[in-house]
């Protein structure tokens, strides 16, 4: 996930503190050496106890995928790591599970929005293509790009009106007027609509999301 | 993400790293994880365990800004169409970051900057 480094005022740059709590990360940050949630994004003690993070809107993509979206992309240029859990593939995304050392694993896309989560199993989203859905407030329109083996999450508000979509032939349409979107990038395919905007979301073990959020919605069915 | 720390023992290791995804060889630029260890002082009630030692020692990584950046043909030999990136648009610019580059712990989280944009990327 992608956590905008500033909240305010105040700079936080992370690292990795050496700790584990409930088997997720556990950061710090170098301005206040205070220690944060990697999950919850949110520092657990020190000076900035109680902050919050605010997520940025990335996407998960094979980078084939990527590139094709971004042919003069900037990508992170180090040697390889062996990641031996949380590595997916676009094909597992496709798959909706993936094998791992524990067995095989059910994938879905999770949501948050304030002190509210959602997960979304993958399969699902492979069957209906298109899902509208509510997250405290917010709507939101959760796709499944099968071409590109893609899982999306836009925001359906836009100035103030809240659209309804459909999805035909990897375009995104608007229910009651005339808008229409590329299903990947959001960006309109026509007249001087504006883009979608993309909602923040990761992908993630559908396990390991009800063991974070054991109080928060996932829709497998 | 939410991965669980490797040990003391791939800190202990020559800096590159130990092992790798799939089959592929290991190449691309040198980077040198051992020298952003640190001593770590946490509170004794600091939430969590800590997992991350050496000699008795409790260490932490200092965080890593601003890293090298390629194209995609030069992570062509480490990062396959199908692999997985965490794909960022900021401003005018893209980014990416495959997810087999920011195994742990030494590259779980990576902070940069672009237009008056702050950002982390951790997996």
């Amino acid at each position: 996930m992608v956590y905008a480094g500033d909240v305010g005022e105040r700079r936080f740059t992370l690292g990795v503190s050496g700790r584990l709590l409930d088997e997720n990360l556990v950061m710090w940050d170098e301005e206040t050496g205070s220690l944060w949630s990697q999950i919850l994004g949110e520092a657990l003690q020190g000076n900035a106890k109680g902050t919050r993070l605010d997520m940025l809107p990335a996407v998960f993509v094979g980078l084939g995928t990527w590139r094709r979206m971004h042919p003069d992309t900037h990508v992170l240029d180090l040697s390889t790591v062996r990641v031996k859990d949380w590595y997916f593939t676009s094909e597992d995304l496709a798959r909706g599970t993936v094998s791992e050392r524990r067995g095989e694993l059910d994938l879905g896309i999770g949501l948050r929005q304030g002190e509210h989560t959602l997960a979304v199993a993958l399969p699902l989203l492979h069957q209906k293509k298109l899902l509208e859905v509510d997250l405290d407030g917010v709507p939101l329109a959760l796709v499944w790009d099968e071409r590109e083996h893609a899982a999306l999450a836009y925001d359906r508000r836009l100035g103030d009106r809240t659209i309804s979509l459909t999805l035909t032939d990897r375009t995104l349409q608007e229910v009651d007027g005339e808008g229409r979107w590329d299903v990947l990038s959001g960006q309109p395919a026509n007249g001087d609509t504006a883009a979608l905007p993309r909602f923040p979301y990761l992908p993630t073990y559908l396990r390991a999301w009800r063991t974070y959020y054991p109080d928060g919605e996932i829709r497998s069915e | 993400m939410l991965a669980t720390l490797t040990l003391g023992c791939l800190l202990l290791a020559p800096q590159a790293p130990a092992s790798q995804p799939s089959s592929r060889p290991t190449s691309g630029p040198a980077q040198d994880d051992r020298a952003r260890l640190a001593t770590a002082d946490w509170p004794d009630d600091a939430p969590g365990r800590q997992v991350m030692a050496r000699g008795g020692e409790a260490l932490k990584f200092l965080p890593m800004e601003a890293p090298p950046y390629g194209t995609p043909d030069d992570v062509a030999d480490r990062v396959r169409d199908i692999d997985l990136v965490v794909g960022l648009q900021v401003a005018d610019q893209a980014f990416a970051y495959p997810i087999n580059m920011l195994g742990g712990p030494q590259r779980e989280i990576v902070n940069d900057q672009h237009a008056g944009v702050a950002f982390c990327v951790n997996w």
